[in-house]
């Protein structure tokens, strides 16, 4: 048995594969594959991708889509509603205006999530135009779909993580990491995980100064203005794309997000920064209170 | 109680000083040379063949790529499976403002991307706190029942770092294939 690791540039992001088995790196190359097919069909950049089809879709007819964008689009449908429309996929313009995604001919697209329709599988209507960008979810179910593959291999062990977004499986559990809010490069074991996923939420690599205002790609949707930025939440949840997206909705709405962490059988850790005492306050959804 | 609850106590608070106490994952990536055999299974020979851009071809590389050129020398092998060229392996090294990557890029004989790899990656180089570690234990866990730290797989939640630097490489390359090596 043998353990090999390998890391590639993918979804905008560095992708590390590990397998532990008896052919682990014919195991790692097809989870790669996966991940860079489903990357066509869920980017934001490629003009051929459903997503891009789909902003450059008029209202009122028809469009057929592959039914694992149709699959993502009805969790984020899901997650929109409830929560309230806090999780919102139509965010793009928001993004572009702040120079996170690049200027697009849609980008004037009023539409939200309720203008996004899904019909029978495959299918979707939209109401008005949208803009939509798949970042908050898509980089999680690359993650989901690379360990089905891995798993298909019959393999002891594995784990991908693309970006901060990992699962992991095999029969031991795991220590967690995650990172200083202000100070990426120092880790901290948090909890252990066994057979799940996580995903975390800061700005420690996104922030960026514009016109002196301290900006990050993170947007509560209903003021449409940037979240703060002292503190990062991380998400443990059954599947890699549930904690990717969870991470987004908690990080917007800490306070109210405790409810829907445990209807998905969620856990997260808000992690903040006090200058103050320069201590890290670490809360947890699970603990007592 | 209510859902408000969790926000109020932390169950965990601890200073923010990193303790003293430094640990290196033992990641393995690939060698060069498992990295050369995994793009190019077929090849029977890896002829070095490093070049050196001078002042005028870094100007038309930049010119083409709009990627600035830190270093003039460029590590490469010229691939062949039976004295019939297949294709090119070159190792580049990119800085980012939070990162440090050693990757390597293989070029099919036509110039097009056969693949990507990274051979090293390391975060916040040059800085003493270098993958330190907290002296922190697992929520949920007791001081009896440490977390165990020595394993294989290290799984880092994290905010996404954008893959730009490398990405920017790539074209930095494919602009230094157009004029040193087609």
């Amino acid at each position: 048995m043998t353990s090999h690791t390998r890391m590639r540039p993918l979804m905008g992001t560095y992708v590390e594969i590990t397998a532990t088995g008896t052919q682990p790196l014919s195991a790692i190359e097809a989870a790669f594959d996966e991940i860079a097919s489903i990357e066509a069909k869920l980017s934001y950049y490629n003009p051929s991708s459903d997503i891009s089809r789909i902003n450059s879709q008029a209202p009122n007819t028809v469009l057929k889509i592959d039914s694992q964008t149709w699959h993502v689009l009805s969790i984020c449908n899901e997650l929109s509603y409830v929560s309230e429309g806090i999780f919102d996929i139509s965010v793009a313009p928001k993004l572009i205006q702040m120079g996170y995604l690049p200027p697009s001919v849609h980008q004037s697209a009023t539409g939200n999530w309720k203008d996004i329709l899904l019909l029978e599988e495959g299918h979707l209507q939209l109401t008005r135009p949208v803009c939509i960008d798949l970042g908050g979810i898509a980089k999680g179910y690359c993650v989901d779909r690379a360990i089905n593959v891995l798993r298909t291999y019959g393999l002891h062990s594995g784990a991908v993580n693309a970006g901060g977004d990992l699962r992991i499986f095999g029969p031991d559990p795991q220590p967690l990491y995650t990172k200083h809010p202000s100070f990426p490069e120092q880790t901290l074991p948090i909890t252990e995980i066994y057979n799940g996923a996580a995903a975390t939420s800061a700005a420690y690599y996104s922030r960026k100064i514009v016109d002196e205002t301290s900006i990050t790609p993170l947007i509560n949707t209903k003021t449409g203005l940037p979240l703060p930025c002292d503190y990062s939440v991380t998400v443990l949840a059954e599947t890699c794309m549930m904690a990717d997206a969870l991470t987004k909705i908690v990080h917007s709405d800490p306070h109210s997000a405790k409810s829907i962490l445990e209807s998905y059988n969620a856990r997260a850790f808000l992690i903040k920064h006090n200058l103050d005492d320069d201590t890290l306050h670490i809360f947890d959804s699970h603990s007592a209170n | 109680m209510n859902n408000q609850g969790w926000l109020l106590t932390p169950a965990l608070i601890l200073s923010a000083t990193p303790a003293l106490y430094a640990k290196s994952f033992g990641i393995q990536y690939p060698t060069y040379q498992e990295s050369q055999k995994g793009f190019f299974p077929q090849a029977t020979q890896f002829t070095p063949a490093d070049i050196e851009l001078s002042e005028s071809e870094i100007d038309r590389v930049q010119l083409m790529s709009n990627v600035r050129v830190r270093e003039p020398k460029q590590k490469i092998w010229r691939v062949k499976t039976n004295q019939q060229d297949i294709g090119w392996f070159i190792i580049d090294r990119v800085i980012g403002k939070h990162e440090l990557i050693t990757y390597a890029l293989a070029l099919n004989a036509s110039g097009s991307v056969r693949g990507i790899e990274v051979l090293d990656f390391k975060e916040s180089y040059g800085e003493e706190i270098h993958e330190q570690q907290w002296r922190a234990q697992f929520i949920g866990k007791t001081l009896s029942d440490p977390f165990k730290l020595n394993q294989d797989i290290r799984n880092i939640s994290g905010a996404t770092l954008s893959c730009k630097n490398v990405t920017n490489g790539v074209k930095r390359l494919l602009a230094t294939y157009a004029i040193k090596l087609k």
